[in-house]
């Protein structure tokens, strides 16, 4: 069985990249902190390229580094994102561009969620991770993925009540 | 449409335009080089200061004992390393230790009896391991001389005008030192020290210094040398004198006088 080498690794990047810097934005909110935590992660993944089974997809391995190093970081970091966590708007919206300011503020009521939330219900929603992979993702157990998808859910649907009785949600 | 597809699709608005850029594989291979330079960088300084930390007392110690008096048991010339570089640590003067004839004891300098020699052997004659002409081991309350230096003669006794003056010249090529220990009625401070020495004179140093914790003061010589005066107790008075290239040893030699 031979090893997995830098061209090998270059190739993943390319055809996998995007996919993952997709996956790096949902959970991280921002670009910039994206790109980052993705770089961080491949390099993890890059120290160890060389002893990866070749016949398996490395892509799983990548995707756990890339969560477990946001959920850590949104630790560390969770008193400044709360500073500079955009909010909802107060007022309601104009129901013709509704529905798209309804998808904005999601995507913020996503970001304030906590990091192992958001990171249940990007993998579950994004990635369409059954709750058995999630939970392997994650290193918890099923039912953890199913109350902390639930609970973030329900948050969101709290903090957005008023904005989906509109979409009919 | 419910909340989760609600989200599925805000999801995919959300990250429609995000794309990894080109150079990622690159960027991600950079990082790990210059992470992995860094390791190395901080290893080998981490190495280094632990060789460091473990040669330089090593070299400390060896350095402390090559203080280059002249100890009999050093050799014919009684020296003891005066060529290496550098001073030596403060330290007990090595020829109580090695062997050597005994110093005269610090209660013998004052005492009552005639003029002599204050080193156990007379001079011209040289100590038991010396050739003749050297000035044998440097008096015990002599606790520190500068390295490269040795006595040419023993120190001497002198007495004048109802004052016993021991006078001590050791020289080398790093410089001189002389002290002068004078012992006798109306020491009241370092002035009458300076004034009733044979190298009285010089020009008066700013500030003001002290030895053992007495006031004393420091002079510089017409020669470029300097000269510091004090008085170690009632009717005990010191002078040490340093030629030019030991002038920033004056204090160090002076602490190191202990009559």
């Amino acid at each position: 069985m031979g090893r997995r080498d830098d061209q090998s690794f270059v190739e993943f990047v390319a055809e996998r990249g995007t996919a993952l810097m997709r996956t790096a934005v949902l959970m991280c909110g921002s670009r910039q902190d994206a790109e980052d935590v993705l770089q961080t992660a491949l390099e993890k993944a890059y120290r160890h390229w060389g002893r990866l089974d070749p016949e398996s997809d490395p892509e799983p391995y990548v995707r756990r580094i890339l969560v477990n190093l946001m959920i850590s970081r949104a630790r560390r970091w969770k008193v400044l994102r709360e500073i500079h966590m955009a909010r909802p708007p107060e007022v309601p919206a104009d129901p013709e561009n509704h529905a798209l300011e309804l998808r904005g503020a999601l995507m913020d009521e996503l970001r304030r969620l906590g990091p192992r939330q958001r990171a249940v219900l990007v993998l579950r929603y994004w990635e369409d991770l059954s709750e058995m992979e999630t939970a392997e993702m994650l290193g918890c157990s099923v039912g953890t993925v199913k109350s902390q998808a639930s609970r973030g859910l329900a948050r969101l649907r709290q903090r957005l009540g008023g904005s989906l009785t509109l979409m009919g949600g | 449409m419910d909340l989760e597809d609600e989200l599925r699709a805000a999801m995919v608005e959300h990250v429609a335009d995000a794309s990894a850029p080109a150079t990622l594989a690159g960027d991600v291979r950079g990082r790990y080089r210059r992470r992995v330079a860094r390791i190395r960088v901080a290893l080998g300084v981490g190495a280094a200061a632990v060789v460091a930390v473990a040669i330089i007392p090593g070299y400390q110690s060896f350095r402390a004992g090559q203080v280059s008096t002249p100890a009999a048991s050093d050799g014919p010339a009684g020296r003891g390393g005066p060529d290496e570089p550098g001073r030596a640590m403060p330290q007990p003067v090595p020829s109580r230790t090695s062997g050597a004839p005994a110093p005269v004891p610090s209660r013998d300098i004052g005492g009552t009896e005639s003029p002599r020699p204050l080193l156990s052997h007379p001079p011209g004659q040289g100590g038991p391991d010396g050739p003749s002409g050297d000035g044998g081991p440097a008096p015990g309350w002599m606790t520190y001389l500068p390295s490269g230096l040795r006595a040419l003669r023993p120190c001497a006794e002198l007495e004048k005008g109802g004052r016993r003056t021991t006078n001590c010249r050791w020289s080398g090529t790093n410089g001189w030192v002389e002290v002068h220990i004078t012992r006798g009625s109306g020491l009241a401070g370092p002035g009458d020290v300076i004034d009733g020495a044979p190298t009285a004179g010089g020009t008066p140093v700013a500030g003001k210094d002290r030895v053992h914790g007495h006031p004393a003061v420091t002079t510089d010589r017409p020669d470029r040398g300097r000269q510091i005066a004090w008085v170690e107790r009632p009717g005990v008075g010191i002078l040490v004198l340093v030629g030019p290239a030991l002038r920033d040893e004056l204090l160090t030699v002076a602490e190191g006088v202990r009559p």
